[in-house]
């Protein structure tokens, strides 16, 4: 509690070493963050890394096995003093991946059940219920029971649920997950415009990265049960911190990169990444990210590397090609584009820039 | 909510049952229903003393008091079996009473302790519709004309069978039993659950009915004719006793008496049984007029279980 | 695999719900709901299961006394009857079951899967066996198919060698159990059934090869739930094995406890230790059910509501419909035309013949005002009061079993199951046991309020198995939703579980309704003095050879609960406004 009381403004998030583990197996191996108030964090990464553990760490769905966490100020759980304070004393808001919805309940009713909960009068919960479903765009379909919606739809009215007791905290489970993705791509824009509008602190697990940089503020990345990147959306995709965010975001290839003389050169073959003091200073290998915009196909009489292409596919105004560099074993694989059209087996000539090129420790 | 759901529900049960609590005097019969429900609203008529009634099987009325020994709420018992009077005076459970009013009731259907309100006999119940003969005698159902068509109360279940298996083994051995399993016949449950296929027709007789039930039916026209062989019968004397931990002896000496007054008696006579008291008539066959098998209860009852083990081996399958 | 609660770890769900269930142990309206389920089932079920065991060690306990310990131990468990019974009783159960399964699965699977022409009516009639007491269809069995009965009567012929064999017996024993495959199976198929076979079809299952691959396998937990359901109800009845075993020779425990509690002199001790045996019986096979169900561990109401549409029966329908009425003959028809055919005679012996039809019986049932129709009053009243604290109760119960992770769950399952494995006069022998004890300051001995506790006790798997079934159909990410939304556990219990488990929860509570308003055994052991129900009213006059005044009281009963539950149905259907409740 400290830490809190001794800011000006408290944290909406605010965990400390939280984990938690079934018997023996980790799932979440120690998480330590600050979330700011208004901001909207997303937790991205791929399936069991434990971003939905997280999340039901924070709804109090879970208890940790280690850490604590606390909303907006006040202390939810410490596995050391082994305080717990129950969901429903939490004042949340959240969104299902299976929107769970009650099929017992109108759409109404189930907008309606948050203010029933904190003891809001008839009237008052009749005029905000409305205007939670104008904002998602369900005015209409009040009186319907869940059963007969679409899918987008029902997580409309899952949103609108979430939001109608406008909480300190949103947290979203995996939202779109279920929903086709042009209306999970519409769905998304709303739901950032939404959540800036309210300036509700908000929590978005997801394993899709487009979805992650819409709606968040700060991104996490997720794995292994740890947080391996915790920023805004732009440096992460400008400074990824390591070679495994890199990978995850698809930002480019990783290969192996070796000082051969005084420059650094693809990991087995002669071909030139970079000059010497580019690089990592003291060491004799790294790891290197060739971005999107370090390889350019370009006439054989510039290029610095030349490959052969093993794969073209065509994207509307370029191409993306894969191409094979050295032979044998020291094959590599890079991605480039190129917005001439090449077909599988073609030779190319790529130009290497090196302001493209991130640069990792070695393994 | 639901807390004071559960509460209406035990308030209810205790209105419900509120109706019974304050007993005047309890009595305990496997008697005929009819008759326990004649004589409680002539004895309340008579004396305003409330009458509760727990009428079931002997079996079930024995099961009642044993289980509630630690507690126990009946001041009259009347019992279809005679043995029960021997067994509960044995333990010390009865008092010692003798009505003024069973002056007319012969010395064998009373001891201190207990009296009889009635005396049943067993016979054979025959199906004049069912296209077989009229059997005289015990031994004409062993005979092929009833193959497949006779049934037998069980003995493990009937106070009156037992006797019935008991006098009969003692009289000729267990030749006539081994004859009517070899002819098909069946043990039946209790007397009811005997008699029933028998007035359907699905049997022929009964080896052993209870008379009464048998007599009532043919008064209400069911086709069954009860027979009393002349080689002899046992008789069921249905002794009333009167419990000494009753907290109402006075009263319950009083329902004694009017069971064995005038009025009892009748009402006694008006269900088919031999009223106890040789003084009140009978539209009836009458003790004197069977021929009574004696048997020795303490001996019969002390060979009871390999009694019943015999005659289970012949009988099972 | 799609995980329905949305837990991406790699964890398998139950793990995770054990754990979240851990984080919310500390929480009042969770223990609440424990302390009302372990108060209530300690009282309705473990006082008198208790003293059932300490009469089995304590031969003397109906005395107040702990004297001579053990001392019949011995000689009831070396009776050399006790596993040649006991085999009986598990053989009895297993045929009941097995037949039942044939009869209701077929009908479960129809009515669950496809469009049949009249749903709601054969669903009414199917409830019909359940409000028939066993006893008196065996009866009526009896006087139907014995030589002369009705239907030799009717058609020259008889099927006495069939009825009375072992497998007869279990028949007639199943045209009464096998509503509940029928209802219990039906419904978990049309949970199960459209959304998951279809998508087998998708890959290729012909409909035939997608119900045997998918939907069967989802539903066998509903299944396995039912049939333990009936091998319990059948190695725990009395009247039919013992009205129709003994011409085949087959005793079984619940016969052979029921001489030693009635043979003089009784043998309390011994029927409590047979008792306990039929408790193993039965708790073995709840047991076998567990592993089942927790090995296939199945949410089929995801957060997402779902329409299903059923298919149409096609060139089925006749042949569907055919099985169906014959089914419904057999269980319902047959039996209410040997009751009514009965009542309606003036003597047994004079058959089904014009001038021996009488209303006599009927008529003596509305003079006889103060007994038959005191009885029927209190019996109605009593299923009433069953079918609420029972159907609350075990409402309760199982949503803790089901729902938390708590301490003490395990005893609270045991406690439910208990009961299916007591037979009712046993269950009464507790009762009377436990509460005349002498020390007791107040007791509901020798008022009808023990009827309740028995009724209760007997009852409460019904409640119990049909609320557990709808339990784990509720993915718990509705529970959790709730949670987060404010709502304490009891508000979760009340506005989320309850409304959505309160089709099962009615249906089950209308059942012991229908069966607690003609219970016989308990009844006759624990009626307080001068309180007759209609079941014991029933029972006296077969005993006094009044078997068409009984049977006309059997019917007036039957007509009652049925037409009750029935008229609550509607009830309920109007106020609710759509017809989820049947």
């Amino acid at each position: 509690m400290s830490t809190a009381e001794s800011s000006t403004e408290k944290p909406a998030i605010q965990l400390r070493d939280l984990a938690l583990s079934y018997g023996e197996t980790p799932i979440l191996r120690g998480v330590t963050l600050d979330l700011a108030r208004g901001r909207t964090l997303a937790l991205l990464g791929p399936s069991g890394c434990g971003k939905t553990t997280l999340l039901r760490l924070l709804a109090g769905l879970l208890f940790p096995t280690r850490g604590s966490v606390s909303i907006d100020g006040r202390q939810m759980a410490d596995a050391a003093t082994g305080s717990f304070v129950p969901p429903e004393r939490r004042r949340l808001g959240m969104v299902f991946q299976d929107y769970a919805l009650w099929p017992h309940m109108s759409v109404a009713g189930n907008v309606a059940f948050p203010l029933e909960m904190a003891g809001i009068g008839r009237t008052e919960i009749d005029r905000r219920v409305k205007m939670a479903l104008d904002r998602v765009g369900l005015t209409d379909l009040a009186a319907r029971i869940p059963g007969d919606l679409s899918g987008g739809q029902q997580q409309r009215v899952a949103i609108a649920r979430a939001i109608v007791g406008e909480p300190k905290l949103v947290l979203f489970d995996e939202p779109l997950s279920n929903l086709d993705r042009e209306l999970r791509e519409s769905l998304a824009v709303d739901l950032a415009q939404l959540l800036s509008d309210l300036s509700m602190s908000a929590v978005y697990v997801t394993h899709d990265q487009g979805e992650a940089f819409t709606i968040a503020d700060e991104v996490a990345v997720m794995q292994r049960g740890r947080i391996i990147q915790l920023s805004d959306p732009q440096s992460l995709v400008e400074a990824p911190a390591n070679a495994a965010v890199a990978e995850f975001l698809k930002l480019g290839t990783v290969v192996e990169a070796e000082r051969q003389g005084g420059d650094w050169a693809l990991a087995g073959t002669g071909i030139r990444l970079a000059m010497g003091s580019e690089g990592p200073a003291d060491a004799n290998r790294a790891r290197v990210m060739l971005g999107r915009k370090a390889l350019r196909v370009c006439p054989d009489d510039r290029a610095q590397a030349s490959g052969q292409v093993v794969r073209a596919l065509f994207r509307g105004d370029f191409y993306a090609l894969s191409v094979a560099l050295g032979d044998g074993a020291e094959r590599v694989e890079v991605e480039t584009v190129s917005e001439l059209r090449r077909t599988v087996g073609d030779r190319v000539g790529l130009s290497i820039e090196p302001a493209g090129l991130r640069w990792f420790p070695a393994n | 909510m639901r807390i004071s759901l559960f509460a209406a529900a035990a308030a209810f049960g205790l209105a419900v049952s509120s109706s019974t609590a304050m007993a005047d005097i309890t009595v305990y019969t496997a008697g005929p229903a009819s008759l326990i429900d004649d004589l409680a609203a002539g004895f309340t008529a008579k004396t305003g003393v409330k009458v509760n009634v727990f009428q079931a099987t002997t079996g079930k009325v024995m099961a009642r008091i044993e289980a509630e020994a630690a507690n126990p709420v009946v001041d009259v018992l009347i019992s279809a079996s005679w043995d029960t009077a021997t067994d509960f005076a044995k333990r010390g459970w009865l008092v010692p009473y003798t009505s003024p009013n069973a002056v007319n009731v012969p010395d064998f259907l009373k001891t201190d302790t207990a009296v009889a309100q009635g005396v049943s006999a067993l016979a054979i119940a025959w199906n004049p519709k069912s296209g077989t003969p009229k059997p005289a005698e015990w031994s004409d159902l062993a005979k092929p004309e009833y193959k497949d068509l006779v049934n037998i109360p069980d003995p493990a279940q009937s106070g009156s069978a037992f006797e019935l298996t008991a006098a009969l083994e003692a009289q000729s051995g267990w030749k006539l039993f081994e004859d009517l399993k070899d002819n098909g016949a069946v043990v039946a449950g209790a007397n009811a659950e005997a008699l029933n296929p028998v007035l359907q027709g699905a049997k022929a007789a009964v080896f052993g009915a209870v008379d009464y039930i048998s007599l009532a039916g043919m008064k209400k026209g069911e086709s069954i004719d009860v027979i009393f062989p002349a080689s002899g019968t046992v008789i069921a004397p249905r002794p009333v006793m009167i419990l000494n931990w009753s907290k109402q002896q006075d009263d319950a000496k009083q329902f004694v008496d009017y069971v064995l007054s005038d009025e009892g008696q009748a009402k006694v006579a008006a269900t088919a049984l031999m009223p106890a008291r040789t003084d009140v008539k009978a539209d009836r066959p009458l003790i004197g007029d069977l021929n009574i098998l004696k048997i020795d209860t303490d001996a019969v009852y002390s060979k009871r279980e390999e009694t019943l083990g015999k005659f289970n081996a012949i009988f099972a399958k | 695999m799609q995980t329905m609660n949305g837990a991406s770890v790699s964890a398998s769900p139950l793990e995770a719900h054990s754990a979240a269930k851990k984080g919310l142990s500390g929480d009042d309206g969770h223990s609440a709901a424990l302390w009302i389920a372990a108060i209530g089932l300690l009282l309705v079920v473990g006082v008198p299961f208790t003293f059932i065991v300490l009469q089995a060690i304590f031969p003397e306990l109906g005395r107040g006394s702990l004297a001579a310990p053990f001392s019949n131990l011995g000689k009831t468990l070396s009776d050399p009857l006790l596993p040649r019974m006991a085999l009986n009783t598990v053989g009895l159960g297993v045929a009941v079951a097995a037949i039942s399964a044939l009869i209701g699965v077929p009908l479960a699977a129809f009515r669950g899967l496809f469009k049949v022409p009249g749903a709601k009516v054969w669903d009414a009639l199917m409830l019909v066996p359940f409000m028939i007491p066993p006893y008196i269809a065996t009866l009526g069995w009896i006087m139907t198919l014995q030589p002369n009965g009705y239907l030799q009567q009717l058609a020259g012929f008889n099927l006495a060698p069939f009825l009375f064999s072992l497998g007869g017996m279990a028949f007639v024993m199943a045209l009464n159990c096998f509503p509940v495959i029928y209802f219990g199976v039906s419904r978990t198929l049309e949970a199960v059934g459209g959304r998951y076979s279809d998508v087998g079809r998708v890959f290729g299952a012909s409909p035939w090869r997608a119900f045997w691959r998918i939907t069967l396998p989802l539903s066998i937990p509903g299944l396995a739930a039912s049939l333990l359901l009936i091998f319990a109800m059948a190695i725990e009845e009395y009247g039919t094995p013992a009205a129709l075993g003994r011409h085949a020779g087959f005793e079984v425990l619940v016969t052979q406890i029921e001489l030693r509690v009635s043979d003089w002199p009784i043998d309390l001790p011994g029927a409590s230790i047979m008792a306990l045996t039929l408790v193993l019986l039965s708790f073995s096979a709840f047991l076998v059910q567990r592993r089942v169900l927790s090995a296939r561990n199945f949410q089929t109401t995801g957060g997402k509501p779902q329409a299903f549409n059923k298919r149409p029966l096609g060139p089925l329908a006749v042949p569907v419909l055919m099985f169906f009425a014959l089914i419904a003959f057999l269980a319902a028809g047959a039996p209410l035309f040997a009751i009514l055919a009965t009542a309606l005679s003036r003597t047994i012996s004079g058959g089904l013949v014009l001038d021996n039809l009488t209303l006599a019986n009927f008529s003596r049932i509305y003079e006889d005002g103060a007994g038959a129709l005191k009885a029927l009053t209190l019996s109605l009243s009593l299923g009433v009061a069953t079918a609420i604290v029972a159907g609350l109760l075990g409402a309760i119960a199982s949503y803790v079993v089901v729902k938390t992770k708590s301490r003490g769950r395990f005893l609270l399952d045991t406690l439910t199951i208990i009961p299916n494995a007591l037979p009712g006069i046993v269950v009464a022998i507790g009762l009377v046991l436990a509460w005349n004890q002498p020390w007791l300051p107040v007791s509901p001995y020798n008022t009808s309020l023990i009827l309740l506790l028995a009724y209760c006790c007997i009852l409460l798997p019904q409640p119990v198995r049909y609320t557990t079934a709808a339990l784990h159909q509720i993915g718990d990410n509705l529970e959790a939703a709730a949670r987060v939304f404010g709502a304490s556990r009891m508000v979760v219990f009340r506005r989320i579980l309850l409304p959505l488990i309160a089709p099962s929860l009615v249906a089950s509570m209308l059942l012991v309704f229908a069966v607690a308003s003609r219970e016989l055994v308990a009844s006759l052991l624990v009626a307080p003095v001068g309180t007759h129900t209609v079941a014991s009213f029933i029972w006296r006059q077969f005993e006094q050879g009044s078997v068409g005044l009984g049977m006309g009281m059997a019917f007036v009963t039957i007509v009652l609960t049925t037409l009750v539950p029935f008229a609550i149905l509607i009830l309920l259907r109007r106020a609710s406004g759509h017809d989820a409740m049947l």
